[in-house]
Protein backbone atom coordinates (compact mmCIF):
# COMPACT_ATOMS: atom_id res chain seq x y z
CA UNK A 1 0.00 0.00 0.00
CA UNK A 2 1.23 3.50 -0.80
CA UNK A 3 2.35 5.52 2.22
CA UNK A 4 0.14 8.58 1.97
CA UNK A 5 0.76 9.73 5.54
CA UNK A 6 3.05 12.69 4.94
CA UNK A 7 2.04 13.79 1.49
CA UNK A 8 0.61 17.26 1.03
CA UNK A 9 -2.95 18.03 0.02
CA UNK A 10 -1.63 19.07 -3.37
CA UNK A 11 0.16 15.75 -3.85
CA UNK A 12 -2.76 13.66 -2.67
CA UNK A 13 -5.13 15.63 -4.88
CA UNK A 14 -2.93 15.06 -7.90
CA UNK A 15 -2.93 11.33 -7.21
CA UNK A 16 -6.70 11.34 -6.89
CA UNK A 17 -7.25 13.22 -10.09
CA UNK A 18 -4.83 10.92 -11.91
CA UNK A 19 -6.82 7.93 -10.59
CA UNK A 20 -3.71 6.61 -8.84
CA UNK A 21 -5.77 6.34 -5.70
CA UNK A 22 -9.36 6.89 -4.59
CA UNK A 23 -10.98 8.89 -1.87
CA UNK A 24 -12.12 5.66 -0.23
CA UNK A 25 -8.54 4.41 -0.16
CA UNK A 26 -7.23 7.68 1.23
CA UNK A 27 -9.96 7.97 3.82
CA UNK A 28 -9.51 4.36 4.88
CA UNK A 29 -5.76 4.88 5.18
CA UNK A 30 -6.11 7.93 7.42
CA UNK A 31 -8.98 6.45 9.46
CA UNK A 32 -6.72 3.52 10.29
CA UNK A 33 -3.94 5.85 11.38
CA UNK A 34 -6.32 7.96 13.45
CA UNK A 35 -7.56 4.88 15.26
CA UNK A 36 -4.17 3.23 15.63
CA UNK A 37 -1.91 6.18 16.39
CA UNK A 38 -4.25 8.89 17.65
CA UNK A 39 -4.31 7.66 21.25
CA UNK A 40 -0.51 7.80 21.48
CA UNK A 41 -0.70 11.58 21.15
CA UNK A 42 -4.08 12.15 22.86
CA UNK A 43 -4.98 13.73 19.56
CA UNK A 44 -8.41 12.35 18.75
CA UNK A 45 -11.82 12.60 20.36
CA UNK A 46 -14.03 10.86 17.80
CA UNK A 47 -13.22 9.00 14.60
CA UNK A 48 -16.05 9.41 12.08
CA UNK A 49 -15.51 6.17 10.18
CA UNK A 50 -18.99 5.61 8.76
CA UNK A 51 -19.67 9.22 7.86
CA UNK A 52 -16.26 9.58 6.26
CA UNK A 53 -16.42 6.44 4.18
CA UNK A 54 -19.92 7.33 2.96
CA UNK A 55 -18.71 10.75 1.85
CA UNK A 56 -15.61 9.24 0.26
CA UNK A 57 -17.74 6.90 -1.81
CA UNK A 58 -19.78 9.89 -2.98
CA UNK A 59 -16.61 11.78 -3.95
CA UNK A 60 -15.31 8.77 -5.89
CA UNK A 61 -18.60 8.41 -7.71
CA UNK A 62 -18.46 12.06 -8.66
CA UNK A 63 -14.92 11.72 -9.95
CA UNK A 64 -15.94 8.71 -11.99
CA UNK A 65 -18.73 10.82 -13.45
CA UNK A 66 -16.32 13.60 -14.29
CA UNK A 67 -17.32 15.97 -11.49
CA UNK A 68 -14.41 17.57 -9.66
CA UNK A 69 -15.25 19.90 -6.79
CA UNK A 70 -11.77 21.38 -6.60
CA UNK A 71 -8.33 20.75 -5.09
CA UNK A 72 -9.80 19.34 -1.88
CA UNK A 73 -11.99 16.79 -3.67
CA UNK A 74 -11.76 13.52 -1.77
CA UNK A 75 -9.12 14.74 0.69
CA UNK A 76 -9.49 13.61 4.34
CA UNK A 77 -9.21 16.07 7.21
CA UNK A 78 -9.87 16.53 10.90
CA UNK A 79 -11.48 19.34 12.88
CA UNK A 80 -10.89 20.68 16.35
CA UNK A 81 -13.68 19.45 18.57
CA UNK A 82 -15.18 22.89 19.02
CA UNK A 83 -16.57 22.71 15.49
CA UNK A 84 -20.03 21.16 15.26
CA UNK A 85 -20.48 18.10 13.07
CA UNK A 86 -23.50 15.86 12.72
CA UNK A 87 -22.96 12.30 13.82
CA UNK A 88 -20.58 12.91 16.67
CA UNK A 89 -20.48 14.73 19.98
CA UNK A 90 -18.91 18.18 19.99
CA UNK A 91 -17.20 18.21 23.34
CA UNK A 92 -15.26 21.47 23.41
CA UNK A 93 -12.57 19.36 25.09
CA UNK A 94 -14.46 19.65 28.35
CA UNK A 95 -15.92 16.87 30.47
CA UNK A 96 -19.21 18.71 31.13
CA UNK A 97 -19.87 18.69 27.38
CA UNK A 98 -18.81 15.12 26.54
CA UNK A 99 -22.33 14.22 25.44
CA UNK A 100 -23.13 17.50 23.67
CA UNK A 101 -24.61 16.93 20.20
CA UNK A 102 -25.58 19.45 17.53
CA UNK A 103 -27.99 18.70 14.72
CA UNK A 104 -26.20 20.66 12.02
CA UNK A 105 -22.66 21.08 10.79
CA UNK A 106 -20.69 24.24 11.41
CA UNK A 107 -20.31 26.46 8.37
CA UNK A 108 -16.63 25.56 8.07
CA UNK A 109 -17.55 21.87 7.83
CA UNK A 110 -20.29 22.63 5.30
CA UNK A 111 -17.86 24.65 3.21
CA UNK A 112 -15.21 21.95 3.27
CA UNK A 113 -17.74 19.30 2.27
CA UNK A 114 -18.86 21.49 -0.61
CA UNK A 115 -15.21 21.69 -1.64
CA UNK A 116 -15.00 17.91 -1.57
CA UNK A 117 -13.02 17.39 1.64
CA UNK A 118 -14.00 14.48 3.88
CA UNK A 119 -14.23 14.94 7.64
CA UNK A 120 -12.60 11.93 9.30
CA UNK A 121 -12.20 12.93 12.95
CA UNK A 122 -12.98 15.39 15.69
CA UNK A 123 -9.64 16.32 17.18
CA UNK A 124 -8.68 16.91 20.80
CA UNK A 125 -8.32 20.37 22.30
CA UNK A 126 -7.72 22.16 25.56
CA UNK A 127 -10.97 22.37 27.48
CA UNK A 128 -13.04 25.39 26.44
CA UNK A 129 -10.11 26.50 24.27
CA UNK A 130 -8.23 27.58 27.35
CA UNK A 131 -10.83 30.09 28.42
CA UNK A 132 -10.65 29.13 32.07
CA UNK A 133 -6.95 29.90 32.39
CA UNK A 134 -5.17 26.56 32.20
CA UNK A 135 -1.63 26.35 33.51
CA UNK A 136 -0.63 22.86 32.37
CA UNK A 137 -0.87 20.58 29.33
CA UNK A 138 -3.23 18.21 31.15
CA UNK A 139 -6.28 20.41 30.63
CA UNK A 140 -8.59 18.22 28.56
CA UNK A 141 -10.60 15.11 29.33
CA UNK A 142 -8.59 13.41 26.58
CA UNK A 143 -5.32 14.07 28.40
CA UNK A 144 -2.41 16.29 27.46
CA UNK A 145 -1.81 16.62 23.74
CA UNK A 146 1.64 15.28 22.84
CA UNK A 147 3.88 16.31 19.99
CA UNK A 148 4.93 13.44 17.73
CA UNK A 149 8.43 14.89 17.57
CA UNK A 150 9.32 13.71 21.07
CA UNK A 151 10.03 10.00 20.81
CA UNK A 152 9.47 9.65 24.54
CA UNK A 153 5.99 11.17 24.19
CA UNK A 154 6.79 13.61 26.93
CA UNK A 155 6.40 17.00 25.24
CA UNK A 156 3.25 19.04 24.83
CA UNK A 157 1.71 19.53 21.40
CA UNK A 158 0.66 23.08 22.29
CA UNK A 159 -2.79 24.49 22.80
CA UNK A 160 -5.51 24.96 22.50
CA UNK A 161 -5.68 23.25 19.07
CA UNK A 162 -3.65 20.38 20.54
CA UNK A 163 -5.06 17.54 18.49
CA UNK A 164 -5.08 19.50 15.25
CA UNK A 165 -1.34 20.10 15.50
CA UNK A 166 -0.45 16.60 16.64
CA UNK A 167 -2.67 14.88 14.07
CA UNK A 168 -1.13 16.72 11.14
CA UNK A 169 2.39 16.22 12.49
CA UNK A 170 1.84 12.48 12.97
CA UNK A 171 0.37 12.00 9.52
CA UNK A 172 -3.09 11.16 10.88
CA UNK A 173 -4.72 13.68 8.54
CA UNK A 174 -3.34 15.80 5.68
CA UNK A 175 -4.81 18.94 7.22
CA UNK A 176 -6.90 20.02 10.16
CA UNK A 177 -9.05 22.92 11.25
CA UNK A 178 -7.99 24.71 14.41
CA UNK A 179 -8.99 27.92 16.10
CA UNK A 180 -7.15 30.82 17.63
CA UNK A 181 -8.37 33.43 20.07
CA UNK A 182 -4.83 34.20 21.16
CA UNK A 183 -2.11 31.68 20.34
CA UNK A 184 -4.15 28.53 19.78
CA UNK A 185 -2.96 27.87 16.24
CA UNK A 186 0.43 29.48 16.85
CA UNK A 187 1.49 27.17 19.69
CA UNK A 188 0.44 23.82 18.14
CA UNK A 189 1.96 24.76 14.78
CA UNK A 190 5.26 25.56 16.47
CA UNK A 191 5.40 22.66 18.92
CA UNK A 192 4.31 20.13 16.29
CA UNK A 193 6.45 21.41 13.42
CA UNK A 194 3.58 21.98 11.00
CA UNK A 195 2.37 24.96 9.01
CA UNK A 196 -0.47 26.94 10.56
CA UNK A 197 -2.50 29.89 9.36
CA UNK A 198 -4.37 32.27 11.64
CA UNK A 199 -6.68 34.10 9.25
CA UNK A 200 -7.84 37.66 9.60
CA UNK A 201 -10.70 38.02 12.06
CA UNK A 202 -13.90 37.57 10.06
CA UNK A 203 -12.27 35.76 7.13
CA UNK A 204 -13.89 32.48 8.16
CA UNK A 205 -17.40 32.09 9.50
CA UNK A 206 -17.56 31.11 13.14
CA UNK A 207 -21.09 29.75 12.89
CA UNK A 208 -21.26 26.39 14.64
CA UNK A 209 -17.95 26.85 16.42
CA UNK A 210 -17.69 27.26 20.18
CA UNK A 211 -17.45 30.90 21.19
CA UNK A 212 -14.81 31.92 23.68
CA UNK A 213 -14.48 35.54 22.60
CA UNK A 214 -16.84 36.68 19.86
CA UNK A 215 -14.64 39.54 18.74
CA UNK A 216 -11.36 37.59 18.75
CA UNK A 217 -12.10 33.96 17.77
CA UNK A 218 -10.75 32.82 14.39
CA UNK A 219 -10.85 29.45 12.61
CA UNK A 220 -7.93 28.41 10.42
CA UNK A 221 -5.99 25.48 8.96
CA UNK A 222 -2.98 23.52 10.09
CA UNK A 223 -1.32 21.59 7.27
CA UNK A 224 2.03 20.48 5.86
CA UNK A 225 2.60 23.45 3.59
CA UNK A 226 1.69 27.09 3.13
CA UNK A 227 0.22 26.16 -0.24
CA UNK A 228 -2.12 23.69 1.45
CA UNK A 229 -3.16 26.36 3.95
CA UNK A 230 -3.99 28.64 1.04
CA UNK A 231 -6.08 25.93 -0.59
CA UNK A 232 -8.04 25.34 2.59
CA UNK A 233 -8.51 29.05 3.25
CA UNK A 234 -9.92 29.50 -0.22
CA UNK A 235 -12.52 26.85 0.57
CA UNK A 236 -13.60 28.19 3.95
CA UNK A 237 -13.35 31.97 3.58
CA UNK A 238 -16.22 34.23 2.66
CA UNK A 239 -19.51 35.68 3.80
CA UNK A 240 -22.04 33.75 5.84
CA UNK A 241 -25.48 35.09 6.72
CA UNK A 242 -25.33 33.05 9.91
CA UNK A 243 -22.24 34.89 11.13
CA UNK A 244 -22.69 38.65 10.89
CA UNK A 245 -18.97 39.18 11.49
CA UNK A 246 -17.98 37.09 8.46
CA UNK A 247 -16.43 39.34 5.85
CA UNK A 248 -17.67 39.44 2.28
CA UNK A 249 -14.21 38.94 0.82
CA UNK A 250 -13.29 35.76 -0.99
CA UNK A 251 -9.73 34.51 -0.92
CA UNK A 252 -7.67 33.52 -3.93
CA UNK A 253 -4.43 31.64 -3.26
CA UNK A 254 -1.22 33.25 -4.50
CA UNK A 255 0.07 32.04 -7.82
CA UNK A 256 2.20 28.91 -7.74
CA UNK A 257 5.05 29.50 -7.81
CA UNK A 258 4.59 33.02 -6.46
CA UNK A 259 5.59 35.88 -8.68
CA UNK A 260 9.23 36.81 -8.50
CA UNK A 261 8.89 40.17 -6.82
CA UNK A 262 10.87 40.91 -3.69
CA UNK A 263 8.88 41.14 -0.51
CA UNK A 264 9.48 43.55 2.33
CA UNK A 265 9.66 42.15 5.85
CA UNK A 266 10.15 43.90 9.18
CA UNK A 267 11.95 42.43 12.18
CA UNK A 268 10.96 43.72 15.61
CA UNK A 269 13.66 45.26 17.74
CA UNK A 270 14.34 42.71 20.45
CA UNK A 271 13.03 39.78 18.44
CA UNK A 272 16.28 37.86 19.03
CA UNK A 273 16.39 38.39 22.77
CA UNK A 274 16.10 35.64 25.36
CA UNK A 275 15.56 32.84 22.87
CA UNK A 276 16.72 29.28 23.26
CA UNK A 277 19.97 28.95 21.30
CA UNK A 278 18.44 26.45 18.89
CA UNK A 279 15.50 28.76 18.22
CA UNK A 280 17.84 31.67 17.55
CA UNK A 281 19.98 29.58 15.21
CA UNK A 282 16.92 28.51 13.24
CA UNK A 283 15.72 32.10 13.04
CA UNK A 284 19.03 33.35 11.70
CA UNK A 285 19.08 30.54 9.14
CA UNK A 286 15.55 31.48 8.08
CA UNK A 287 16.56 35.11 7.66
CA UNK A 288 19.39 34.00 5.38
CA UNK A 289 16.85 32.14 3.24
CA UNK A 290 14.43 35.06 3.24
CA UNK A 291 17.13 37.51 2.17
CA UNK A 292 17.16 35.71 -1.14
CA UNK A 293 13.76 37.13 -2.04
CA UNK A 294 12.91 39.68 0.64
CA UNK A 295 14.15 43.04 1.84
CA UNK A 296 14.61 42.74 5.59
CA UNK A 297 14.18 45.84 7.74
CA UNK A 298 15.62 45.60 11.24
CA UNK A 299 14.61 47.30 14.49
CA UNK A 300 10.95 47.82 13.75
CA UNK A 301 9.00 48.95 16.81
CA UNK A 302 5.31 48.72 17.54
CA UNK A 303 3.32 51.74 18.69
CA UNK A 304 3.07 52.10 22.44
CA UNK A 305 -0.17 50.44 23.46
CA UNK A 306 -0.88 47.88 26.18
CA UNK A 307 -1.94 45.29 23.62
CA UNK A 308 -1.76 42.32 25.94
CA UNK A 309 -3.80 44.01 28.66
CA UNK A 310 -6.43 45.04 26.13
CA UNK A 311 -6.66 41.55 24.62
CA UNK A 312 -6.73 39.88 28.00
CA UNK A 313 -9.51 42.12 29.28
CA UNK A 314 -11.63 41.53 26.21
CA UNK A 315 -11.17 37.77 26.20
CA UNK A 316 -11.84 37.46 29.91
CA UNK A 317 -15.00 39.56 29.71
CA UNK A 318 -16.43 37.85 26.65
CA UNK A 319 -15.43 34.42 27.92
CA UNK A 320 -17.10 35.12 31.25
CA UNK A 321 -20.33 35.83 29.42
CA UNK A 322 -19.96 32.92 27.00
CA UNK A 323 -19.55 30.48 29.88
CA UNK A 324 -21.70 32.18 32.51
CA UNK A 325 -24.19 29.31 32.47
CA UNK A 326 -21.43 26.77 32.97
CA UNK A 327 -20.06 28.69 35.95
CA UNK A 328 -23.54 29.21 37.40
CA UNK A 329 -24.32 25.52 37.10
CA UNK A 330 -21.28 24.59 39.12
CA UNK A 331 -20.20 22.12 36.46
CA UNK A 332 -16.91 23.94 36.02
CA UNK A 333 -15.91 21.68 38.91
CA UNK A 334 -15.89 18.81 36.39
CA UNK A 335 -13.11 20.34 34.29
CA UNK A 336 -9.82 18.46 34.13
CA UNK A 337 -7.27 21.07 35.21
CA UNK A 338 -7.81 22.12 38.84
CA UNK A 339 -7.07 25.75 37.98
CA UNK A 340 -9.80 25.70 35.33
CA UNK A 341 -12.37 24.79 37.97
CA UNK A 342 -11.86 28.19 39.62
CA UNK A 343 -10.75 30.26 36.65
CA UNK A 344 -14.24 31.28 35.59
CA UNK A 345 -15.31 33.07 38.75
CA UNK A 346 -13.24 36.23 38.58
CA UNK A 347 -14.60 37.05 35.15
CA UNK A 348 -18.14 37.03 36.50
CA UNK A 349 -17.41 40.29 38.32
CA UNK A 350 -15.18 41.89 35.71
CA UNK A 351 -16.44 45.44 35.48
CA UNK A 352 -18.42 46.46 32.40
CA UNK A 353 -16.59 49.77 32.28
CA UNK A 354 -13.26 47.96 32.06
CA UNK A 355 -14.43 45.80 29.17
CA UNK A 356 -15.87 48.79 27.34
CA UNK A 357 -12.75 50.83 27.90
CA UNK A 358 -10.68 48.05 26.39
CA UNK A 359 -13.04 47.90 23.42
CA UNK A 360 -12.82 51.67 23.02
CA UNK A 361 -9.03 51.58 23.14
CA UNK A 362 -8.98 48.73 20.65
CA UNK A 363 -9.65 50.84 17.60
CA UNK A 364 -6.82 53.35 18.10
CA UNK A 365 -4.49 50.51 19.08
CA UNK A 366 -5.41 48.52 15.98
CA UNK A 367 -5.12 51.57 13.75
CA UNK A 368 -1.69 52.33 15.15
CA UNK A 369 -0.58 48.74 14.61
CA UNK A 370 -1.88 48.82 11.07
CA UNK A 371 0.20 51.95 10.52
CA UNK A 372 3.27 49.76 11.01
CA UNK A 373 2.00 46.64 9.28
CA UNK A 374 1.05 48.53 6.15
CA UNK A 375 4.71 49.36 5.56
CA UNK A 376 5.54 45.69 5.07
CA UNK A 377 4.33 42.48 3.53
CA UNK A 378 4.84 41.02 6.97
CA UNK A 379 6.62 41.17 10.30
CA UNK A 380 8.91 38.16 10.76
CA UNK A 381 10.07 36.64 14.01
CA UNK A 382 10.44 33.39 15.89
CA UNK A 383 7.00 31.91 16.52
CA UNK A 384 7.97 30.98 20.10
CA UNK A 385 11.15 31.41 22.16
CA UNK A 386 11.57 27.71 22.94
CA UNK A 387 10.86 24.25 21.58
CA UNK A 388 7.89 22.24 22.87
CA UNK A 389 7.42 22.36 26.60
CA UNK A 390 7.59 19.29 28.85
CA UNK A 391 4.15 17.73 29.20
CA UNK A 392 4.38 17.44 32.97
CA UNK A 393 5.54 20.93 33.95
CA UNK A 394 3.20 23.85 34.75
CA UNK A 395 3.52 26.71 32.31
CA UNK A 396 4.67 29.13 34.98
CA UNK A 397 7.73 26.98 35.63
CA UNK A 398 8.79 26.06 32.13
CA UNK A 399 11.96 27.48 30.57
CA UNK A 400 12.03 30.60 32.77
CA UNK A 401 15.40 31.55 31.30
CA UNK A 402 13.92 31.88 27.80
CA UNK A 403 10.83 34.12 27.94
CA UNK A 404 11.55 35.56 24.50
CA UNK A 405 11.88 39.15 23.38
CA UNK A 406 9.56 41.42 21.48
CA UNK A 407 6.35 39.70 20.48
CA UNK A 408 3.56 40.72 18.18
CA UNK A 409 1.07 38.01 19.13
CA UNK A 410 -1.11 40.02 21.50
CA UNK A 411 -1.22 43.04 19.22
CA UNK A 412 -2.03 40.95 16.15
CA UNK A 413 -4.83 39.05 17.80
CA UNK A 414 -6.25 42.25 19.29
CA UNK A 415 -6.35 43.80 15.83
CA UNK A 416 -7.54 40.66 14.05
CA UNK A 417 -4.40 40.53 11.92
CA UNK A 418 -3.38 37.27 10.20
CA UNK A 419 -0.37 35.13 11.00
CA UNK A 420 1.46 32.30 9.27
CA UNK A 421 3.58 29.83 11.20
CA UNK A 422 6.22 27.79 9.36
CA UNK A 423 8.54 25.02 10.54
CA UNK A 424 12.06 26.38 10.21
CA UNK A 425 14.42 23.90 11.82
CA UNK A 426 15.11 21.89 14.91
CA UNK A 427 16.37 23.04 18.27
CA UNK A 428 16.93 21.58 21.71
CA UNK A 429 16.12 17.87 22.07
CA UNK A 430 15.70 17.68 18.29
CA UNK A 431 12.30 19.35 18.58
CA UNK A 432 10.92 21.65 15.88
CA UNK A 433 11.35 25.40 15.78
CA UNK A 434 9.06 27.78 13.94
CA UNK A 435 9.00 31.04 12.03
CA UNK A 436 6.16 33.55 12.35
CA UNK A 437 4.91 36.00 9.72
CA UNK A 438 2.31 38.60 10.68
CA UNK A 439 0.50 40.73 8.13
CA UNK A 440 -2.12 43.41 8.02
CA UNK A 441 -5.80 42.56 7.90
CA UNK A 442 -6.71 40.61 4.76
CA UNK A 443 -3.01 40.25 4.04
CA UNK A 444 -2.91 36.46 3.98
CA UNK A 445 -1.92 36.44 0.32
CA UNK A 446 1.55 37.94 0.72
CA UNK A 447 2.18 35.91 3.87
CA UNK A 448 1.33 32.68 2.08
CA UNK A 449 3.34 33.67 -0.99
CA UNK A 450 6.37 34.24 1.23
CA UNK A 451 5.70 30.97 3.00
CA UNK A 452 5.54 29.11 -0.30
CA UNK A 453 8.81 30.63 -1.44
CA UNK A 454 10.40 29.78 1.90
CA UNK A 455 9.22 26.18 1.73
CA UNK A 456 10.44 25.87 -1.86
CA UNK A 457 13.93 26.48 -0.47
CA UNK A 458 13.72 24.49 2.76
CA UNK A 459 12.60 20.99 3.62
CA UNK A 460 11.60 21.24 7.27
CA UNK A 461 7.97 20.76 6.35
CA UNK A 462 8.96 17.50 4.67
CA UNK A 463 10.57 15.93 7.71
CA UNK A 464 8.88 13.08 9.52
CA UNK A 465 8.76 12.65 13.29
CA UNK A 466 10.84 9.76 14.66
CA UNK A 467 9.26 6.35 14.29
CA UNK A 468 6.49 7.57 12.04
CA UNK B 1 -5.20 59.57 18.47
CA UNK B 2 -2.12 60.51 20.41
CA UNK B 3 -0.99 58.80 23.55
CA UNK B 4 0.94 60.15 26.50
CA UNK B 5 2.55 56.79 27.20
CA UNK B 6 6.29 56.99 27.61
CA UNK B 7 8.39 54.12 26.38
CA UNK B 8 9.25 53.21 29.94
CA UNK B 9 5.61 53.15 30.94
CA UNK B 10 4.80 51.08 27.90
CA UNK B 11 7.52 48.56 28.68
CA UNK B 12 6.30 48.35 32.25
CA UNK B 13 2.74 47.96 31.10
CA UNK B 14 3.57 45.13 28.75
CA UNK B 15 5.66 43.41 31.37
CA UNK B 16 2.93 43.83 33.94
CA UNK B 17 0.31 42.55 31.55
CA UNK B 18 2.35 39.44 30.96
CA UNK B 19 2.95 38.93 34.64
CA UNK B 20 -0.34 39.89 36.21
CA UNK B 21 -2.32 36.85 35.22
CA UNK B 22 0.03 34.80 37.32
CA UNK B 23 -0.10 37.21 40.19
CA UNK B 24 -3.82 36.98 40.01
CA UNK B 25 -5.02 33.49 39.67
CA UNK B 26 -1.75 31.78 39.96
CA UNK B 27 -3.16 30.93 36.56
CA UNK B 28 -2.18 31.93 33.06
CA UNK B 29 -5.61 32.90 31.74
CA UNK B 30 -6.04 34.85 28.52
CA UNK B 31 -8.11 32.44 26.51
CA UNK B 32 -6.38 30.01 24.31
CA UNK B 33 -2.86 31.15 24.87
CA UNK B 34 -0.78 29.35 27.42
CA UNK B 35 0.93 32.22 29.17
CA UNK B 36 4.26 31.86 30.87
CA UNK B 37 5.97 33.93 33.43
CA UNK B 38 8.37 36.60 32.37
CA UNK B 39 10.75 36.31 35.27
CA UNK B 40 11.40 34.55 38.54
CA UNK B 41 9.11 36.83 40.53
CA UNK B 42 6.20 36.57 38.16
CA UNK B 43 4.27 34.02 40.17
CA UNK B 44 4.44 35.99 43.39
CA UNK B 45 0.96 36.03 44.93
CA UNK B 46 -0.84 39.22 45.82
CA UNK B 47 -0.52 39.67 49.56
CA UNK B 48 -3.34 42.09 50.13
CA UNK B 49 -6.17 42.49 47.65
CA UNK B 50 -7.55 46.00 47.38
CA UNK B 51 -10.83 47.06 48.93
CA UNK B 52 -12.50 46.89 45.54
CA UNK B 53 -11.15 43.39 44.95
CA UNK B 54 -12.47 42.33 48.33
CA UNK B 55 -15.87 43.84 47.55
CA UNK B 56 -16.05 42.07 44.23
CA UNK B 57 -14.99 38.84 45.90
CA UNK B 58 -17.92 39.33 48.26
CA UNK B 59 -20.15 39.47 45.19
CA UNK B 60 -18.74 36.13 44.07
CA UNK B 61 -19.23 34.77 47.56
CA UNK B 62 -22.84 35.97 47.61
CA UNK B 63 -23.58 34.24 44.33
CA UNK B 64 -21.49 31.10 44.44
CA UNK B 65 -20.19 30.97 47.99
CA UNK B 66 -21.88 27.73 48.92
CA UNK B 67 -19.56 25.82 46.63
CA UNK B 68 -16.33 27.73 47.23
CA UNK B 69 -13.98 27.17 50.14
CA UNK B 70 -12.05 29.94 51.84
CA UNK B 71 -8.98 28.90 49.89
CA UNK B 72 -10.98 28.99 46.66
CA UNK B 73 -12.21 32.49 47.46
CA UNK B 74 -8.67 33.64 48.19
CA UNK B 75 -7.66 32.40 44.74
CA UNK B 76 -10.63 34.18 43.19
CA UNK B 77 -9.78 37.37 45.09
CA UNK B 78 -6.25 37.30 43.74
CA UNK B 79 -7.60 36.86 40.22
CA UNK B 80 -9.96 39.78 40.66
CA UNK B 81 -7.10 41.93 41.92
CA UNK B 82 -5.11 40.98 38.84
CA UNK B 83 -8.01 41.97 36.61
CA UNK B 84 -8.23 45.35 38.35
CA UNK B 85 -4.51 45.97 37.94
CA UNK B 86 -4.71 45.02 34.30
CA UNK B 87 -7.58 47.45 33.90
CA UNK B 88 -5.33 50.14 35.29
CA UNK B 89 -2.94 49.50 32.43
CA UNK B 90 -5.79 50.05 30.03
CA UNK B 91 -7.02 53.14 31.85
CA UNK B 92 -3.68 54.90 31.44
CA UNK B 93 -4.42 55.10 27.76
CA UNK B 94 -6.20 58.41 27.17
CA UNK B 95 -9.50 58.25 25.31
CA UNK B 96 -11.87 60.92 24.14
CA UNK B 97 -15.64 60.98 24.41
CA UNK B 98 -15.78 60.11 20.72
CA UNK B 99 -13.79 56.89 21.03
CA UNK B 100 -16.44 54.24 20.58
CA UNK B 101 -16.13 50.53 21.32
CA UNK B 102 -14.85 48.50 18.42
CA UNK B 103 -17.47 45.88 17.73
CA UNK B 104 -15.59 44.02 15.07
CA UNK B 105 -11.86 43.74 15.44
CA UNK B 106 -10.85 43.50 11.82
CA UNK B 107 -9.63 46.69 10.28
CA UNK B 108 -10.40 46.72 6.62
CA UNK B 109 -7.55 48.40 4.76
Amino acid sequence: MTDFAFLSVAELGAMLRARRTSSVELVGFFLDRLERLGPAFNAVVTVLRERALAEARERDAELAAGKLRGPLHGIPYGAKDLVAAVGAPTTWGAAPFREQVFDEDATVVTRLRAAGAVLCAKLAMVELAGGMGYNQPNASFTGPGLTPWAAARDRWSGGSSSGSGAAVAAGLVPFAIGSETWGSIQFPAAFCGVTGLRPTYGRVSRHGAMALSWTMDKLGPLARTAADCATVLQAIAGPDPRDPTALPHRFAPPQRPPAGRRFRLGILAGARERLQPGVLASFEHSLAVLRGFCELVEDVTLPDYPYDALAGTIIDAEGASAFEDLVASGRVAELTAPEDRLGGYSGQVLLAKDYLRAMRARRPAALALDGVLRQFDGIVGPTLPTVAWPADVPFDRVYPEYPGGASIGGAANLAGAPGLFLPNGFGEEGLPTSLQLTGRALGEGPLLAIGMRFQAQTDFHRRRPPGL
Amino acid sequence: MSTSYSRREFTEAIAAAAVLPFIGRGLPALGGRPVRRDGPDAARPVADPSALARALTDAVRATYGERLSAADLATVAAAIEANLRRAEQVRRLPLTNGDEPLGIAMLEP
